[in-house]
């Protein structure tokens, strides 16, 4: 047996620093290229750096069509911000009192969430477009930070966790011991639901973040717009005319709206971990 | 302007999404925007070009009665379109939008667009015939046209020089000798480069008169796969059998690799191609020159158009007479266009307009040529009769992948027409659409 397990785990090995140079050489082309002048860009080796001129490339970002960068990404950040953290609110809330109390019709309730998890987000924007004409909220912040406050996923997400790690007689303790209900969800069930809170709260922010046809239909003013569709109006404006946006202004601007995903991964990380070994000890 | 690239890379989202909607729309009671009947008209404006917001403060100023807002939308095949279309049916559509010829058809099918045709007809001089005929679908006019995209030949000179190619090709047999003639001095250098831009393609078929669409007694007729289609479709797989051109995806960064390397000599595209290749490949700044695309017949010169857009007049819009008015003056009125053509950098549909100094200033990329002279020569004689379908996405698309695999060798081009003719006849029935061929 254990002549077998040492193939076995090079194998895994291997499989493994396959999937990361897939995963990580296009994020090392976006972080070369991001350095690079537009010539430079389309000469000399892709991966490896050429002229740098990073900080050159950084300030024209920024300046760029009077500096409108830096609001896309305020933007961009109040959209995945706002959004991400009242789903999270709502979805533990809602989580929360699927898995600990029984109702009438609280499976139909939950099959129905998760059904919702199947409806893939860009199928919904035509339809939400229409609806938020009706009550004139197109073109407006509402009209994306609205549909980015609800995530079935997150749901879903809060009662198994619910359900599996908040123990019932943790709750019945705080009910002798006088707690109302909300007061036990806030002090008690919060907390050890957090790790799973900040897997919805990743999730939901990645996905806000990242969306591209809702504030794409939403929105008309460029001045209410997320970074996302900001750089692909950029990128469609590529070499044409002086107020053209030069390809390596695009490409720099595209690795600084991936900063922030970074950092947010890099520092809920250890929450994450914890979430994920927390089912095992018992 | 560059209308085209990414358009093949459409998000598969926006698609579903846009054919959905030209499938289930018909009129819709929509109230349309404008304004009380006291004060200014106002009217607004969606499009994505860079500059349009200049020409519409210009108008602005001097129209004190109709005052219009531009909102710069995502361009058209990133979500643009689909953006329009949703507001048409929502009924809070803008009076006006920027929509490329390739698309009208799409809305006009979808009842998306006004009927300007009244509104309209006495302008109808100022333009070239061909473009008039983009923005006219079965006799009803929609808008004004506001640029096209004559195709030419770029090419470097020195390096034709140096392959003992005298002068540019001025017909397909000699561009195909000349591919011939460069191959066989080295072998891995290319005279052209057969990209996978669907719209690239259709210039070629525009320029040979091989229609792809056609309407007569309100039907559509669908010929991709007609004989002179057939006769475009050959000639380029004989060069791609004989491994006489690069197959380098359209616009990608490979190719200008190996424009910068000298690897690829040439690359017959649009006039908006001639800055993005000024700007892609500085350096080799002055060893550019372009030519006349080449013609079939040297005697009987037609050459091909890949892009160009209109303004036009959306469904539901109030004040339709007012906006048809000011998208003619956007295309005709001479600072508007002279700011268009500066800060956009379009190729004006506005005969008059091709005289602006603006396109008779020297390249110093390509040797300190007035290379928009080329172009202004050819816009006459431009193949008047093409007319674009209302499935151009799916189309596009469509063929785009055919282009891709016909470049790899996976499928030959000829095969490939015959399959995005069935594909489009069929989308074109699902969208309940007649349609004969």
């Amino acid at each position: 047996m254990n002549t077998l397990r040492i193939p076995a785990r090079w194998v895994t090995l291997g499989v493994l620093v396959i999937a990361c140079v897939y995963f990580l050489v296009p994020v090392w082309w976006l972080l070369v290229s991001s350095t690079k002048t537009n010539s430079d860009l389309f000469s000399g080796n892709g991966f490896w750096f050429g002229h740098f001129s990073l900080v050159a490339n950084l300030r024209q970002v920024f300046t760029q069509q009077g500096g409108i960068y830096s609001q896309w990404l305020a933007n961009s950040a109040l959209y995945a911000v706002g959004g991400a953290a009242v789903s999270t609110l709502i979805s533990s809330l809602g989580g929360y009192a699927l898995a600990k109390y029984p109702f009438r019709g609280r499976e139909l309730t939950f099959n129905v969430v998760l059904a919702a998890v199947l409806v893939p987000q860009p199928l919904l924007a035509i339809p939400l477009y229409l609806m938020f004409s009706k009550v004139h909220l197109v073109n407006t912040y509402w009209a994306v930070l609205l549909p980015s406050m609800v995530s079935p996923f997150g749901v879903y997400l809060a009662r198994i966790y619910a359900a599996a790690s908040v123990p019932d007689e943790l709750l019945e303790a705080g009910r002798i011991d006088g707690a109302g209900e909300v007061r036990i969800f806030g002090t008690i069930a919060l907390k050890v639901m957090a790790p799973a809170l900040v897997t919805i709260f990743l999730f939901q922010f990645v996905s806000i973040w990242t969306n591209y046809l809702l504030p794409v239909l939403m929105l008309a003013d460029d001045h209410l717009q997320p970074v996302t569709v900001g750089i692909v109006g950029w990128q469609s404006q590529r070499g044409i005319g002086p107020s053209a946006v030069p390809f390596n202004i695009v490409v720099t601007a595209a690795m600084v709206s991936a900063i922030p995903l970074v950092v947010l991964f890099l520092s809920l990380q250890r929450f994450w971990r914890t979430g994920l070994t927390a089912g095992s000890v018992k | 302007m560059k209308m085209h690239s990414g358009r093949t890379v459409a998000a598969a989202a926006a698609l579903m999404t846009a054919t959905a909607l030209l499938t289930g729309c018909s009129s819709s009671g929509s109230t349309g925007s404008g304004a009380p009947a006291s004060g200014p008209v106002k009217l607004d404006f969606w499009g994505w070009a860079p500059g349009y917001d200049q020409s519409v403060a210009l108008w602005n100023k001097s129209h004190p009665d109709i005052q219009i807002t531009f909102d710069k939308t995502a361009s058209g095949s990133k979500g643009g379109y689909t953006k329009m279309l949703t507001a048409v049916q929502a009924g809070n559509a803008p009076c006006l939008a920027q929509v490329g010829y390739e698309t009208l058809p799409s809305f006009a099918a979808a009842g998306a667009l006004e009927d300007v045709t009244s509104d309209t007809s006495s302008a109808k001089s100022q333009f070239a015939d061909w473009t008039w005929n983009q923005v006219t679908i079965d006799g009803k006019t929609y808008g004004a046209p506001v640029d096209t995209a004559p195709m030419a030949l770029m090419y470097r000179k020195d390096l034709f020089a140096k392959y003992g190619i005298s002068k540019p090709p001025a017909t397909w047999d000699e561009y195909a000798a000349d591919a011939a003639k460069v191959h066989a001095a080295d072998p891995s250098v290319y005279l052209g480069d057969f990209g996978n831009d669907a719209y690239n393609y259709a210039g070629l078929a525009w320029q040979a008169g091989a229609a792809w669409f056609g309407t007569a007694n309100q039907q559509w007729q669908v010929s991709l796969n007609s004989a002179s289609n057939q006769k475009v479709a050959s000639y380029w797989q004989g060069l791609l059998d004989k491994k006489l051109l690069k197959t380098d995806p359209s616009y990608d960064p490979s190719l200008y690799s190996d424009m910068a390397s000298g690897k690829i000599l040439s690359d017959v595209n649009a006039v908006w191609d001639a800055p993005i290749i000024a700007s892609s490949v500085k350096g080799s700044s002055g060893q550019w020159a372009v030519a006349p695309m080449p013609v079939w017949d040297a005697a009987n010169p037609v050459y091909g158009n890949d892009g160009g857009s209109a303004t036009a007049v959306l469904k539901g819009c109030a004040h339709a007479k007012e906006a048809a008015e000011f998208a003619l003056w956007m295309s005709t009125d001479a600072d508007s266009v002279a700011n268009l053509i500066k800060v956009t950098g379009i190729y004006p549909a506005a005969t008059a307009a091709l005289s602006n100094p603006a396109l008779s200033a020297p390249d110093p990329f390509y040797g300190g040529q007035k290379i928009y002279d080329v172009f202004n020569a050819e816009t006459a004689h431009i193949n008047t009769s093409w007319q674009w379908g209302p499935t151009m996405t799916q189309t596009s698309t469509d063929l785009a992948d055919g282009l891709g695999q016909a470049g790899t060798g996976g499928s030959k081009l000829p095969a490939v027409l015959g399959t995005v003719q069935t594909k489009t006849v069929a989308q074109m029935k699902q969208q309940g659409l007649t349609v004969t061929g």
